[in-house]
């Protein structure tokens, strides 16, 4: 049964058209990457489905509810991490987590230890006197997500809930975000991070308020047209410019001192690229087929895209 | 309406006034600081206003006039001129505000009772002095007059001494002294406490600003809760206000307090009612603290000072000033103000302006919570 769905949603603003047309169908326990550049309606997304702000056109039903008719009883069910701290700074870590659960009526011994086992999972036991804004940025986040989870969403909405956080902070977090999908929440996350969009059951790329793409991680790889061949060139500018006046090479990436060459046919293009690239004096180390990764996938799906718009 | 959420709510922004220390002056300092400062400079009465005489009698009723007004605390004496151009300098260049000039034979004619004339000149650029030099000078000539007049009834006409036409007794009630601050500070409390409704004016932006908002709309927080329960905290953090005031009036100021104390908290809290439910409005339609601070001092702090009848009495108000002064917390509470500290009334004759106080705060409220939407 699908918990989200959208239809045609859209939403502009005076200059823009921040979310165009957005047709989209979650289904109950998904976990959802919503990707994209900055600017590409994600968090527009996230507030027209969280019953925060009114689509120009289209609807939108979270959990069966109209979030332009019923908004308030999809506030019940949902938790909502907005993008920004949006905690009250002035206040403890406990202070918060009471502020919420108040407002979403969490009560007596429930409420106890709803409050124990979120402080416990965030690990912010030792700061729970702490004023929020004296939280380091990892543990602010931690704490923002334990306030939406204080009263126990079907649905959660997590605006770049790791932008700005530390490596390993991220990966707890993320393990908090596992545990939540096995026990049954339905999770949208939005991310800048590749490696965090493979961790979904599906994705979706989002770029100047379209979805452009909308599938599990390995089809999403799987749409890239061709394969890549990783390569380090000697020196790189040169092979660089040589490869991308090359008719064979669909599309090239640079990666610190590695390009990334996507051609028709792996076999066939590696032996080209070494004569090619010999006849120009370029040293070439290590060069073998990889198996695109969500970052490559995105790049060029999303050049596809700029490509097709400038024609 | 749940009492739990609004009570959370409620416990959320006194925490957040309590830890800001600007919100904390702004809500406890400040309306005692702004009510001494107002009460001294707007209290100043006027004395010794600079005068020139020129004498061209010379006699000794002529002098006795000068001495006599001169003599108490209204005028000083700067100058004795010796013509006219000299008065004119004098007056222009504002080195004497008020001349007096007395002509020749002034005796003569005064003791002969033929009419002796008398020159008062008034600057009138500043009409606050000028009036008052005019009015005391002017009733200080009578009584002369008058005296001059009884003198000679002793030597002609003793028996009507006494049978003077009319006997004037002037009595002041609430104020006997007539002394300024006596009336200006009961009237000055209620322009300061204007003050809690600016910071309530804030209590929405800020969110708005800070981010926290989006949060907030996001939960099944009710309207009504949240304004409510932000309310709630300001009206209380007022009504210390009004007792740190009313103390600075009775203790520093020496103003009798003569009505129910408590009657004046009760009163004070729908006065806050109203006022803060209007700085709640444009918290709620405005999206930065800024905005919100400049209209909040727009409509309550500059109409306050001279629309709420804190001056100007609004009866000579021309009709449009007197509804907008009207529709203004301010002028009620003036009015109510001053009733109930200095003449000690009561409910029976302040009831009027307290039911348009309760009626505001409810219009507000209701438009703010019906127009109020959980949407960015």
């Amino acid at each position: 049964m699908a918990i989200i769905e959208t239809e045609n949603l859209t939403k502009r603003f005076k200059k823009v058209t921040a979310v165009d047309r957005l047709n989209l169908t979650i289904e109950r326990g998904e976990i959802f990457g919503l990707v994209g550049p900055d600017g590409a309606g994600k968090t527009t997304t996230f507030r027209l489905l969280t019953a925060i702000m009114n689509p120009t056109e289209g609807r939108a039903t979270v959990a069966g509810y109209d979030t332009v008719k019923e908004p308030e009883e999809i506030k019940k069910l949902i938790g909502y991490m907005p993008q920004r701290f949006s905690l009250y700074g002035d206040l403890s870590v406990m202070e918060n987590l009471h502020f919420f659960a108040d407002i979403f009526e969490v009560r007596g011994t429930e409420r106890e230890e709803r409050i124990r086992t979120l402080l416990h999972f965030s690990r912010l036991e030792e700061f729970q006197g702490r004023r929020a804004d004296h939280l380091s940025g990892g543990m602010q986040k931690k704490l923002a997500l334990a306030c939406t989870l204080v009263h126990k969403p079907q649905i959660l909405f997590l605006d770049e809930p790791t932008t700005g956080v530390d490596p390993i902070s991220r990966r707890e977090f993320w393990d908090i975000l596992s545990n939540l999908h096995l026990e049954g929440v339905t999770l949208l996350v939005s991310t800048p991070y590749m490696d965090e969009a493979e961790r979904c059951s599906r994705v979706g790329l989002m770029f100047e308020g379209k979805m452009i793409v909308c599938d599990e991680p390995e089809k999403v790889k799987g749409l890239v047209r061709g394969e890549v061949i990783e390569l380090r060139p000697q020196p790189l500018p040169k092979a660089w410019e040589i490869i991308e006046g090359w008719e064979g090479a669909l599309d090239v990436q640079v990666y610190g001192g590695l390009l990334h060459v996507f051609v028709e046919d792996g076999e066939r293009g590696m032996r080209q690229l070494e004569t090619l690239l010999a006849s120009h004096g370029v040293t070439v180390e290590g060069m073998h087929q990889i198996r695109p990764r969500m970052e490559e996938a995105f790049v060029s799906l999303i050049r596809r895209e700029q490509e097709d718009a400038a024609l | 309406m749940k009492i739990r959420k609004t009570l959370s709510v409620m416990r959320k922004e006194t925490w957040h006034i309590i830890r800001d220390r600007r919100a904390v002056f702004l809500v406890t300092i400040s309306p005692v600081f702004l009510l001494i400062t107002f009460a001294y400079t707007l209290s100043v009465k006027i004395e010794d206003v600079p005068l020139a005489v020129m004498d061209y009698d010379g006699t000794s009723l002529s002098r006795r006039y000068v001495n006599e007004l001169t003599s108490g605390k209204d005028f000083h004496l700067r100058f004795y001129a010796s013509d006219y151009s000299e008065i004119e300098r004098l007056l222009l260049q504002g080195d004497v505000r008020a001349a007096v000039i007395i002509p020749p034979h002034f005796m003569n004619d005064a003791l002969g009772l033929r009419g002796a004339q008398l020159q008062i000149i008034v600057d009138g650029t500043e009409p606050n002095t000028g009036n008052f030099a005019l009015a005391h000078i002017a009733s200080f000539t009578d009584y002369f007059a008058t005296r001059i007049l009884q003198r000679s009834l002793e030597k002609t006409r003793p028996s009507l001494v006494s049978l003077a036409p009319i006997d004037l007794r002037v009595r002041t009630w609430y104020n006997p002294s007539l002394k300024s601050v006596v009336g200006m500070v009961p009237a000055l409390i209620a322009l300061v406490l204007t003050l809690p409704a600016v910071s309530v004016s804030l209590a929405i932006t800020r969110e708005k600003e800070q981010g926290t908002f989006e949060q907030l709309i996001a939960t099944p927080l009710s309207r009504f809760e949240l304004l409510v329960g932000k309310l709630t905290p300001y009206i209380a953090s007022g009504l210390l206000d009004v007792a740190l005031c009313a103390l600075v009036g009775v203790f520093w100021f020496g103003v009798p307090f003569r009505g129910n104390f408590l009657l004046y908290l009760l009163l004070a809290a729908d006065f806050f009612f109203a006022s803060l439910s209007m700085g709640l409005l444009i918290s709620a339609f405005v999206s930065s603290q800024q905005v919100a601070m400049i209209a909040s001092l727009l409509i309550f702090l500059f109409p306050g000072f001279f629309m709420s009848g804190l001056f100007f009495p609004i009866s000579s108000m021309p009709p449009l000033m007197r509804m907008e002064s009207y529709s203004l917390p301010t002028t009620h509470f003036v009015i109510i103000s001053r009733g109930l500290f200095v003449k000690g009334l009561g409910l029976e004759s302040l009831w009027p302006y307290a039911l348009a106080l309760f009626f505001t705060g409810l219009l507000v409220l209701g438009l703010t919570t019906l127009f109020f939407r959980k949407r960015l």
